[in-house]
Parts: C-alpha cells; structure tokens; sequence
C-alpha cells in the first residue's frame, strides 16, 4: 500500500491518497502505508490524455519511438497519448495500428491510442480501411490524415458518416492546401506587421477547411 | 432517414437474429470511386453475409438479392448457392 501525503486535489485542499493493488482505494486525512511520499506542494491530477502526439514509430526511430515518446508522456503526467498515423508505412491499416499498439504495450508507459489515418497513405484520394482499423485490437476510434488536411469534401463526408458505425472521431487538420500552399505566416494584422518577405497563407485557409 | 418509419442499425450481427427478411444490396463496383466505403475486402468484413452471419437467421427467415450477386462480396458462395434461398426473383422482374 502507497500512500501519497497532502497533494493538492486538483489544485485544491491538500488530501492523503492511499493506494493499494495499483487503484486508489481511499482518499482522506492521515492515512498510512507501506511506502509514503512526500507531496506537499505538490498538486494531484487525473492521468492527462494527449490527443495528439507524434510516436514517429515505424519508420522515424531515429526522431522517436513509442518507448522514447510514453516515457516522456508519462514524466509529464500523461496516462495515454494518441499517436498519428503520419508514420512510414502509414497508420492506414489494422495490421500498423496493431503493431503501434502493441510497441506501447510492451513500453509499458502509457496507454498508446494508435491515430487511424482517414485515407490510404494520407494521399487524400481513397478512405482507408476504418473499419478494419476500429475492430483491431488497437481499437480505434480518432481517425485523422494530421500533416495534411482531408480536403476532398466528398470524402471528408463519407468518412463522417462511415465512423458512426463504430463511434469514431474525425480529427482534421484544418488548413486548405490550394490557400496555403507555401505559407509560412497568417495574413492576420500581427502576421502583416512582423512579416517582411514571408509568404502568406490567407485567413480563410483555416476556416473553410 | 431518420423520417423513415424504420429503425437504422450500424451493428449487422445485433440485428441478423431479429430479421424476418435480409435484403442485400449488389454493390455496384462501377460505382466504388463515390466512396463510399474503402474497399470490397473490408465491405465484405463487416457487411457480408457469409456463413456465420447466415448461422445467426431464425429458421423462417428469408434472405433477398436483387441479382446478379457478387460471391465472395456482400453474400459468401456457400449462401448464395445454398437450397431455397437466397430468393433472386428481382432481377428476373428488372
């Protein structure tokens, strides 16, 4: 049995937490235990979900992997992290997630989410196999082609309405390529004054998106 | 279709027990590049009718195909020639 001494729930009062086979089973004044820590000062919150990560596992080992990357999650306080599908291969199918999947398994830092990617190969063209990837083992359910943005409206639709089957989400990177293409800055009032030579993505390229 | 006097399931195998009457659709393949789902193998996943989604009918119910029938797509070969049914009287009526 651990307990941790007057943490700050949430920010708040300071409470003694006691936990015993890895759940907490008791939260209160004075409590004990095998093993105590200090955190006074410290504050206690619920694990923190990232819902947007770049586990950069398979195929960019060398920027990160999962094991490097929940490692980091978890020092952060970080429970679980979702992982986009912009991977080499693509996260585009139940075979890929499941590896994803399974490499957090064994890491064992963090509950890894895999991203399914919205299309094959995040080319934007076909709806990859959603339905595949939510039956997986990797259970997915946030789909996104993050790093670039779904803007066929056709599909961007069908991917909508084919994730109901299965409660699944559609994360989108909001940013339409024909408006945007070689920008580096907002054409906003701050980007106009500190911009010089720099090319301008239009305001509209988000919000059409 | 949520005015339709019907109830909309996503859930195939929840609602095979329950049907008097399974009408397949013939998935048109010249039409695949509307996107509507991403690929025959996974359509025939999680929609087909094969042997063991045929398993779940209650002994009276009728399985429909308007014809002609993708074996292996939306109904497995083992149903689709299977004695009595499925019914294909649609496509010799148009």
């Amino acid at each position: 049995m651990i307990v941790i001494r007057n943490a700050r729930m949430l920010g708040g009062e300071p409470r003694d937490i006691l936990i015993a086979n890895g759940l907490i089973s008791e939260i209160g004044a004075g409590l004990g235990g095998d093993t105590v820590i200090e955190a006074e000062e410290l504050i206690a919150l619920p694990g923190l979900v990232d819902l947007h990560t770049h586990l950069r596992e398979p195929g960019r080992e060398d920027a990160e992997t999962v094991e490097t990357g929940t490692r980091a999650a978890a020092m952060g306080g970080f429970t679980a992290v979702h992982a986009m599908a912009n991977t080499s291969p693509v996260a585009d199918t139940a075979g890929v997630v499941e590896q994803v999947w399974r490499r957090g398994q064994e890491a064992g830092h963090c509950d890894v989410h895999p991203v399914g990617a919205v299309t094959s190969g995040l080319e934007g063209k076909h709806l990859a196999e959603l339905g595949a990837m939510a039956d997986s083992q990797a259970r997915v359910r946030v789909f996104s082609d993050d790093g670039k943005c779904v803007s066929d409206a056709v599909l961007m639709r069908r991917a909508l309405e084919y994730v109901k089957a299965f409660d699944g989400v559609v994360a989108q990177h909001a940013q339409e390529p024909r408006l945007t293409e070689g920008a580096q800055l907002n054409e906003g009032g701050l980007g106009a004054a500190r911009a010089h030579r720099v090319a301008g993505g239009r305001r509209g390229g988000d919000h059409r998106a | 279709m949520e005015r339709w006097p019907c109830q909309v399931s996503y859930d195939l195998d929840a609602v095979l027990p329950k049907a008097d009457v399974v009408m397949m659709l013939r998935v048109q393949l010249e039409r695949m590049n509307a996107a509507y789902f991403p690929s025959a193998r996974e359509y025939s996943r999680r929609y087909g009718l094969d042997r063991d989604r045929f398993a779940k009918l209650h002994d009276d119910a009728i399985v429909m195909h308007p014809g002609p029938m993708n074996r292996g797509m939306e109904i497995s070969a083992e149903v689709a020639d299977s004695p009595g049914r499925p019914s294909s009287s649609r496509s010799a009526t148009g």
